[in-house]
């Protein structure tokens, strides 16, 4: 009987130790336990060392869903007002008061007609249109690798800005904050270019329809990869996907995809006249999946790459563009 | 009566010491792998020790110093007079290349990139009249051929400069050397053509050419080739990842399209190792092999309504590529073979 007790005795007090013991190692996991992972140090200074997460906010509009005019012609000015137009006029989409930011693609501080950047007719005509129906505000960004002043000034964007009345936002540290995208296993505690999305009513997304030596093309979700920060060049291993994951991060509310030249191959930075071809076409959609995939057709591109069906597969967007039954203005 | 501690068997023991071991290890192995930070994040780390500059939103620390412009050449010393230069210099490693480029980056880099070194130049008389000169180092001639014949535009002009050399309305291409330059003008202008002309006949003349001969390029018969279309497959070449540094060049025979190539490998055994590698992997995505009636040493392949064909002469393969013609491909077999005989290559 007294052997019987000290078995149990025994047993109890190792139970207890090794309960305790399982107790500590289990508090002491949940202390050291991070979620988010560590972030690069810009993010990790005192006073940013609780910064929360941020959510880009929708700017689409549900009543404009749907919708996509194909303009031809040579003239960029021409063809945004006629595209415009047929969907309800700029006055549809921008109301009185409203801060307008246009994302355009100045990725590389290259000359205007080379067609590696956003066109600075078209982005001067897309700023007075916003001015002309009561925009309070047109703000204009990008975040080139290269250097922005440089890129933003060569490729005329500044120019046209300015003289269009409208205000360009240039990277600084300090407008990066961290965002996380549902769903996403690439853009997870990314530094984002925060700074020029907030406190706006409206983005659009504006970029000329160009080859791309990585992805097959760069078009209107691949304009979006201008807003991650950090070393965001690895991405580039994993492109179809960084892809899917920037179409998915932001729902703009238009999107501008300029086919008047385009660059046919040695994209994204091409660098002769004779990598482009005149093809005098320019998409205004409120799908940017849909004006991707009409945008392939002018690269000559027949087959649907894969980020697009990625990004149909995840419900951004429609890639048979025919489904939205698209307007077409001839010259 | 005191109640004595029950002693612990030798089996007892080890299992309990070997256990202990195994969370040690298992604890070790967190403790290192929470410092492996996601890839981007491992900058982190760097810009913190100051080995990297802090690229969050801006790429501009490329600058060269004036010190290190001054051991190379710098290379605003190859303008005309009327051209100065208009910002400084630019250098870029493999590691920020697509800084510059962006995704054409994978185009430069499996063909043995270096460096490149950049600077835009701007005319004396009008400022919007300005260029930029990339001078990509790929190592060798056969990298900088590699890079320059995968970006071959069409309808181009030859340009006197350099065996290898084209223009366009607004752009020079060249390789010296081990180099890949190319010249961009901002605007389509008669002075900056001139500049760029000039530029490029200094820098071929200052650069020490170490040429590679690429024997390749004599195997492919003259006739019915399309001369701007000969390439040079770093890695990859016709969907084969073991199939690299292929020479490939089109012909037009009786208004239908071949595709010859040609991979000289470092020895008959390789030689054959790969061309068998090459045919198995043909064999594995449906093609049926056919027997040769023309070429002995042949192998022929009927893939999807087309023909692949694949010879071996010593440590050079040769091949001809989705030809539907099977009959010419046969015959641009045996003139490939016939120079390779004639002129005792792969030997």
């Amino acid at each position: 009987m007294e052997n019987e007790n000290i078995e149990r005795r025994d047993f109890l007090s190792r139970a207890f130790k090794a309960g305790i013991s399982t107790a500590i190692v289990s508090g002491a996991a949940y202390y050291f336990y991070d979620g988010q992972g560590p972030r690069p140090p810009h993010l990790e200074t005192k006073k940013q060392n609780k910064q929360k997460l941020v959510t880009i906010p929708d700017f689409s509009m549900a009543e404009h869903k749907n919708k996509m005019a194909i303009a031809h012609g040579k003239h960029r000015g021409k063809s945004v007002r006629k595209a415009m137009k047929v969907l309800g006029g700029m006055q549809a989409f921008i109301q009185k008061g409203d801060r307008v930011l246009i994302k355009v693609n100045a990725a590389f501080a290259t000359p205007s007609m080379l067609g590696a950047t956003t066109h600075p007719d078209l982005l001067a005509e897309v700023v007075k249109m916003c001015l002309e129906v009561g925009a309070s505000s047109v703000a204009v960004t990008d975040n080139p690798i290269n250097d922005p002043q440089s890129c933003f000034a060569l490729s005329g964007i500044t120019n046209a800005a300015e003289k269009s009345g409208a205000k360009l936002i240039l990277p600084k540290k300090s407008y990066f904050q961290p965002t996380t995208i549902p769903g996403g296993k690439l853009i997870k505690n990314w530094p984002l270019f925060y700074h020029p999305l907030q406190n706006v009513d409206k983005v659009i997304g504006m970029t000329p329809v160009k080859h791309h030596q990585r992805s097959g093309a760069s078009m209107t979700m691949k304009n979006w990869y201008g807003l991650l920060g950090g070393r965001r060049n690895i991405f580039h291993q994993n492109i179809h996907n960084i892809i899917k994951e920037l179409a998915i991060m932001i729902k703009p509310t238009l999107v501008i995809l300029d086919g008047t030249v385009t660059m046919m191959s040695n994209g994204p930075t091409g660098g002769s006249l004779n990598d482009l071809k005149k093809t005098n076409t320019l998409i205004v959609s409120t799908d940017q999946v849909a004006a991707d995939a009409y945008g392939l057709t002018l690269l000559e591109n027949h087959a649907l790459l894969p980020y697009i069906e990625k990004a149909r597969e995840s419900g951004v967007g429609v890639s048979d563009y025919t489904s939205l039954n698209p307007i077409h203005l001839p010259e | 009566m005191k109640r004595q501690k029950k002693s612990h068997s030798k089996k007892e023991t080890i299992i309990g010491i070997s256990i202990l071991l195994l969370l040690l290890v298992i604890a070790f192995g967190v403790y290192r792998q929470q410092f492996h930070f996601h890839p981007a994040l491992l900058d982190a780390e760097e810009i913190e020790k100051g080995k990297l500059p802090d690229r969050s939103f801006s790429g501009k620390k490329n600058v060269l110093s004036k010190k290190s412009a001054k051991k190379k050449q710098d290379l605003s010393q190859f303008l005309p007079d009327s051209f100065t230069a208009m910002a400084a210099e630019e250098t870029f490693s493999p590691d920020n290349l697509s800084d510059k480029i962006n995704g054409k980056a994978e185009l430069y880099l499996p063909a043995g990139f270096v460096q490149l070194r950049c600077r835009r130049f701007v005319s004396k008389k009008e400022k919007t009249v300005w260029m930029e000169a990339f001078v990509y180092d790929m190592a060798n001639g056969r990298g900088a051929y590699t890079v320059y014949s995968s970006q071959r535009r069409e309808g181009t002009m030859p340009a006197q400069l350099a065996t290898f050399s084209y223009q366009t309305e607004n752009a020079l291409y060249f390789i010296c050397g081990r180099y890949y330059v190319e010249i961009v003008a901002a605007v389509v202008d008669s002075n900056v053509q001139e500049a760029m002309n000039t530029w490029g006949k200094n820098f071929v003349t200052a650069i020490p050419k170490q040429d590679a001969r690429m024997t390749e390029l004599e195997i492919f018969p003259r006739k019915n080739m399309d001369r701007e279309s000969i390439y040079l497959q770093a890695t990859n070449a016709f969907g084969f990842e073991k199939f690299d540094n292929v020479f490939s060049a089109t012909y037009m025979v009786e208004e239908e399209e071949l595709t010859a190539y040609v991979s000289l490998r470092q020895n008959e055994q390789q030689a054959q190792f790969l061309a068998d590698a090459f045919c198995s992997f043909l064999l594995n995505n449906g093609a049926v092999e056919q027997k040769s009636q023309s070429i002995s040493g042949a192998r022929i392949f009927e893939l999807y309504d087309t023909y692949e064909i694949v010879f071996i002469a010593g440590k050079i393969i040769i091949g001809v590529h989705e030809a539907e013609n099977r009959s010419e491909a046969e015959k641009l077999i045996g003139a490939m073979y016939k120079n390779i005989e004639e002129n005792g290559y792969g030997k």
